[in-house]
């Protein structure tokens, strides 16, 4: 559906966006996921056509739109701060793209209509947008672009300028509407969590670059690249030597097949568990979250680390503990090399 | 802060009352002649009111003429002005281009030349031109003091305009053009207005251009006021000023909403 | 397409792009800048140039006898003197004026602040030739203010109408305005923690002023100063219907020789004299101007 190849953006020489290619299926909700600054909301508005790239090429059902300026291209956007004309009515507002396109005046009055019925906004129609608030504004933003049936909606952080309750309403609404009308989307947001729960896939982006693409879930378990695993969920880090196959994690032997050299291994909080062959640890701090205990523990040499357990056998700041971890990522040069896995520690076997 | 307990503030009260004195006091003794038939010192106020002058002032076409030459060349002046001086104002806002920074600094340095001054030259070079006591030429110089109001006021106004809202409509379909008439300018037609009414009633009683490039052809509503303002019947001038000015004051009342103080300041580079 | 084949390089789409928006805002600021330019820039150097043409038998020669002549003649000098004296004193007056009505209204609030600070700015609304022939009717003889004054017994009265304090008064009056609106604008940003921290720390209130308030609408009150001086300096208007016939203020002596004595070289010779003494705050204007916009990026 829509097709992205090698797209290029510089801002005064540094690159702000850098050979970003990813293809869109029909359908399909795509999350571009990353820090601010990272390039996300400039490769949406090329994609939008209000921005022309430097380089690469974009593709809308199989026809070359790279250089079309944004009133010619099939996509509509819906933007952070709703960008609603206030000196329209709200249903002048959705009726905008439909006048453009120079539609009989019934027509339009239906199809603006079903459009706010869509949204759940039935009756507000002869509003001005001053007299709505933040979430009814970001619908009738909504209902705008829908109103339109554009090929791609593309969406600039929609929901971020709106307190978290509502935030996570409007985008269970969003996720239904787009199942329910086969809306390919495009998202973007810097909060993983919204693009967790949106997303059919994910483009992480930083710096400019993509740095995978990839479902939901398949980026929390096997991050490819140092700065994703860093950037979605908590980790555990170290950097230590690889000698022979060999390492040590913060006293934890692990064996890993690469080449010898130094390498960075991490691990998730909730793949530490407790075991009598272990790392040896003191507990430094107990939070309590609700659904689940996050400790914050200092091993021997002062190495600081995050461990989530559940509610029962909840440790107590002070206390001893010895942590095993069942899952290490290893990187190098920013890399996904591998993944390590905890060896027997052969002292505390002769021990036991 | 006990020094701040209620007290009453005779300082306040006392600027509040000099300055009334010196604010309203010139402006009052004005429209209380205009009303005014009989008023012979010492008494305080008119012995006898009534709207005699105004009978007499509106009769006359040696009045009514100066007023409508005054009306159409400041119409003229101003709508010219306006339709020069907005999209020019749309371009400093929006549009990135050579010497923008550079062309719009020079609207406000353009306040450092003494305008007197500058109107002799300009008439100068109109007497050769024969340009000197004809509508024309009144009407070029005047929009020169109204190219000074209209660029830095608009450009502010689209300035603050999110530049989203023009995205919106452009990425729904919409050409450029269709996006300035249907969104831009509606968003900026407030403040448009505003510079429009206050370039209007600032030339309309500028005296300077009419003086030096308009007459003794062409005369207009504030020559007159100035010819008027020497006669020994105090009531005609007086009747003209309340007739023009009270009007034009309601209508900068109703504008200033639109326009920040510090729209107003920064128009002059403060 | 060029954009695989030098991605580092513009596309050929954007540089066409940037060429439109280019000309496009080229072509919208073309008139008013043309219309600055052919009247300001055009007359101001025609007429520097035809002072220095003095006429000769059968032609002219370049020189600056016209000159001469304008500071050889004692009313003319008379009345350039007259002109800068008066016009410092309107201008620090006037903002003597304002920055004790901006202090005022920093330190105060409520109805009485409020009622200060619109009547503060109501001059703003009244344009110069209306304020000067109501200020000949309340000031002159016999007007309101006499009239008040003989109300609550105090006789005596001596009208400045028709003496240079006339037209000072005019002066000051047109131009409260403009620097109460930007000193309350500076002043405002001067937290009222700042204030009390300083006052904690034992500062009086002359160091106050002096060190925390005014260095906050030091160029604010620059700026308003260039501005009334050029306002003043020029001006027809006020000192025309209030000031004495003797001396003149420059405008009224420029307009005399111009229209009533037909002397057009004359005239550009003093307006040319203006406009260089007006230049030095003019330049100080535009320079203060420049820092202040290289400062704001």
């Amino acid at each position: 559906m829509l097709k992205v190849q090698n797209l290029t953006k510089l801002f005064e020489k540094n690159r702000a966006v850098s050979g970003a290619t990813f293809d869109v299926a029909r359908g399909e909700l795509i999350c571009l996921l990353g820090p601010s600054g990272c390039g996300k909301s400039t490769l949406l508005r090329m994609i939008a056509g209000l921005a022309l790239p430097d380089a690469g090429r974009i593709d809308i059902d199989g026809k070359d739109v790279t250089e079309a300026q944004a009133n010619r291209r099939p996509t509509a956007m819906v933007f952070q701060s709703h960008a609603l004309w206030n000196h329209m009515t709200v249903a002048q507002n959705v009726a905008f793209g439909l006048r453009v396109q120079g539609l009989p005046k019934p027509e339009i009055a239906e199809k603006v209509a079903a459009a706010l019925t869509l949204v759940g906004l039935d009756g507000f129609a002869r509003r001005r947008p001053a007299e709505l608030s933040g979430g009814q504004a970001q619908r009738v933003a909504l209902a705008r672009c829908l109103v339109v049936e554009p090929k791609v909606l593309l969406m600039d952080e929609p929901f971020s300028a709106l307190d978290a309750h509502l935030r996570a309403n409007l985008r269970e609404e969003l996720k239904a509407l787009q199942r329910r009308l086969r809306l390919t989307t495009i998202f973007v947001t810097h909060d993983q969590e919204e693009a967790m729960e949106l997303a059919d896939r994910i483009v992480v982006m930083h710096a400019g670059r993509i740095e995978q693409i990839g479902r939901p879930g398949d980026l929390y378990l096997e991050p490819q690249t140092l700065t994703v695993a860093r950037f979605i969920g908590q980790m555990n880090e170290a950097t230590v030597t690889l000698k022979a196959g060999r390492a040590d994690w913060l006293g934890q032997p692990v064996a890993l097949p690469a080449p010898d050299g130094p390498v960075t291994l991490l691990c998730r909080p909730e793949d530490l568990q407790r075991d009598r062959a272990g790392i040896d640890v003191r507990v430094t701090r107990v939070i309590d979250l609700g659904p689940m205990i996050r400790v914050t523990v200092a091993t021997d040499e002062g190495a600081a680390l995050t461990w989530v357990c559940g509610r029962e056998g909840q440790p107590q700041t002070g206390a001893p503990l010895t942590l095993r971890p069942s899952r290490l990522l290893a990187y190098r040069d920013g890399q996904r090399l591998g993944t390590a896995a905890p060896v027997a520690n052969r002292i505390m076997a002769e021990r036991v | 802060m006990k020094a701040r307990r209620k007290k009453l503030p005779v300082g306040g009260i006392a600027i509040l009352l000099a300055m009334s004195l010196a604010m309203v006091g010139p402006i009052l003794s004005v429209i209380i002649w205009a009303f005014a038939v009989k008023w012979r010192y010492p008494n305080l106020l008119p012995t006898e009111w009534g709207l005699k002058y105004w009978r007499i002032m509106l009769g006359r076409d040696t009045v009514i003429e100066p007023i409508l030459t005054s009306l159409a060349l400041t119409s003229v002046a101003t709508t010219m002005a306006a339709l020069i001086c907005w999209p020019a104002a749309y371009a400093f806002a929006r549009l990135q281009f050579p010497g923008r920074q550079l062309f719009l600094f020079s609207f406000i340095a353009a306040n450092a030349v003494p305008k007197f001054a500058l109107f002799v030259s300009i008439a100068v070079v109109f007497l050769n031109l024969n340009l000197v006591g004809t509508f024309w030429g009144v009407v070029v110089v005047q929009m020169l003091s109204a190219v000074l109001f209209m660029i830095w006021i608009p450009t502010a106004a689209f300035r603050s305009i999110p530049p989203a809202l023009e995205e919106a409509g452009f990425d729904l379909g919409a050409s450029h053009l269709r996006v300035f008439v249907m969104i831009t300018l509606p968003q900026a037609l407030p403040a448009l207005a505003a510079s429009y009414v206050l370039a209007f009633v600032s030339i309309l009683f500028e005296v300077d251009s009419a003086l030096l490039i308009g007459a003794p052809q062409i005369t207009t509503m504030p020559l007159l006021l100035l010819s008027l303002s020497a006669q020994v019947i105090v009531q005609e001038a007086a009747v003209l000023c309340v007739m023009i000015w009270v009007p034009c004051f309601a209508l900068l009342l109703l504008t200033r909403r639109f326009m920040s103080s510090k729209g107003i300041a920064q128009g002059f580079g403060a | 397409m060029t954009s695989d084949a030098n991605p580092a390089g513009r596309s050929g789409a954007v540089r066409t792009m940037h060429l439109k928006e280019n000309l496009a805002g080229l072509a919208l600021v073309a008139a008013p800048l043309g219309l600055l330019l052919v009247l300001i820039l055009l007359p101001t150097v025609s007429m520097v140039w035809n002072t220095f043409q003095v006429p000769v038998e059968g032609g002219t020669v370049t020189g600056i006898a016209r000159y001469q002549a304008f500071f050889a003649d004692s009313y003319s000098v008379a009345n350039l003197r007259y002109t800068l004296i008066w016009t410092l004193i309107s201008c620090v007056t006037a903002l003597a004026i304002s920055l004790g009505i901006s202090l005022y209204l920093r330190f105060s609030e409520g109805r009485i602040a409020t009622m200060i600070h619109a009547l503060s700015l109501f001059p703003l609304f009244v344009p110069a030739i209306i304020i000067s022939y109501a200020l000949v009717r309340f000031l002159g003889p016999n007007g309101l203010l006499q009239l008040l004054l003989e109300q609550v017994g105090i006789t005596g009265y001596r009208t400045p109408y028709l003496t240079p304090i006339g037209p000072f008064i005019g002066f000051v009056w047109e131009n409260i305005p403009l620097p109460v609106l930007v000193i309350t604008a500076g002043l405002s940003q001067v937290s009222d923690h700042a204030i009390e921290a300083a006052r904690d720390l034992g500062a009086g209130a002359w160091r106050i002023l002096f060190e925390i308030l005014l260095p906050q609408v030091h160029r604010s009150l620059l700026i308003a100063f260039a501005l009334i001086f050029l306002g003043v300096i020029g001006a027809y208007t006020v000192p025309y219907l209030l000031g004495p016939p003797a001396p003149e203020m420059m405008g009224v002596f420029m307009q005399r020789t111009l229209g009533n004595l037909q002397r057009p070289d004359e005239a550009q010779v003093q307006a040319v004299i203006l406009m260089v003494l007006s230049s030095i705050v003019g330049g100080f204007y535009i320079a203060t101007m420049l820092r202040g916009e290289v400062g704001r990026k």
